[in-house]
């Protein structure tokens, strides 16, 4: 059965996830692993319960009901999008951490990481997991390379 | 808190540097197979699309993959076509020939036997639908 993703929504996640970990950056660890912590468990019950995530929600109840944003709906794999963001809550978990435990060049280290690959997927459309997967498939790291 | 912002500022501009030189790249090595025939292999006058993917790439199956097959069925009656699935870890040669970076990527040959199009990454079928009739 096709399914489909509403690519606005999509996008309004990533931005969501920059921006927060910009600002949690600009904040300084003290205040800012708050920050990072809130939206690594954002991501996380999104990615648990989709429907529950906290910037679905957003967008769905306030940002597309006033017209702010529209909705862009095209035939898509919605837990290719989970798995992404299932990583990204890990990540931000981890970082967290590290924040946590005044781990501070690691902890804005992997924050910093989420937001390089979240910027690149949103503004350029490009899949750092497929990148990732063929560039290491072409060094024979891969499951079913041949030379 | 001003020396923070600044740093922000230069580390996200540096990234999206890096993402358009990347991209900018990826694309002037296209731009050098686009236009050129290609080995015989494909019938006259059908077009053909190559559709590099991978036995473990998630968003090949997911997303790729269901996208041609729903071309396939809509086909395009000005326009046949085929589409030849190549496996790019192991047609490395192929791979490299049309600047295969990432997975999946799709190659749209014309009937005369050249490169029109490529895509790196996810193409859905109305881009591929756009670049078999241009």
């Amino acid at each position: 059965m096709e399914q489909h993703v509403d690519q606005t929504a999509l996008r309004f996640n990533q931005a969501s996830i920059i921006a927060l970990g910009l600002l949690g950056f600009v904040l300084g660890t003290p205040l800012g692993r708050w920050l990072v912590l809130f939206t690594a468990l954002v991501l996380a019950v999104g990615t648990v319960l989709p429907a529950a995530g906290l910037f679905k929600q957003f967008y769905a109840r306030a940002l597309k009901p006033l017209g702010v944003l529209r909705p862009r709906i095209v035939p898509d794999e919605p837990r290719a999008h989970r798995f992404a963001q299932g990583i990204g809550a890990t990540v931000l978990l981890l970082a967290s951490g590290a924040l946590f435990v005044e781990w501070s060049a690691l902890g804005w280290a992997l924050v910093w990481l989420v937001i390089a690959l979240a910027a690149i997927n949103l503004l350029f459309g490009f899949c750092a997991g497929c990148f990732v997967y063929y560039q290491l498939s072409r060094a024979g790291l891969g499951s079913s390379s041949a030379k | 808190m001003i020396e923070r912002v600044l740093f922000a500022m230069v580390l996200l501009a540096l990234i999206l540097l890096g993402g358009w030189t990347v991209r900018s790249w990826a694309r002037g090595r296209q731009r050098r197979v686009i236009g050129q025939r290609v080995a015989s292999g494909h019938a006259a006058s059908q077009a053909t699309i190559l559709y590099f993917g991978g036995p473990r790439c998630h968003v090949c199956q997911t997303l790729q993959t269901p996208a041609l097959r729903r071309l396939e069925q809509a086909k395009l009656p000005s326009q046949p076509f085929e589409v030849r699935y190549l496996d790019a870890t192991r047609e490395e040669a192929l791979a490299q020939q049309f600047g295969v970076l990432t997975l999946p990527t799709t190659v749209i040959v014309g009937a005369d036997g050249t490169v029109k199009a490529i895509n790196n990454g996810y193409a859905p079928e109305e881009r591929l639908a756009a670049q078999l009739l241009a």
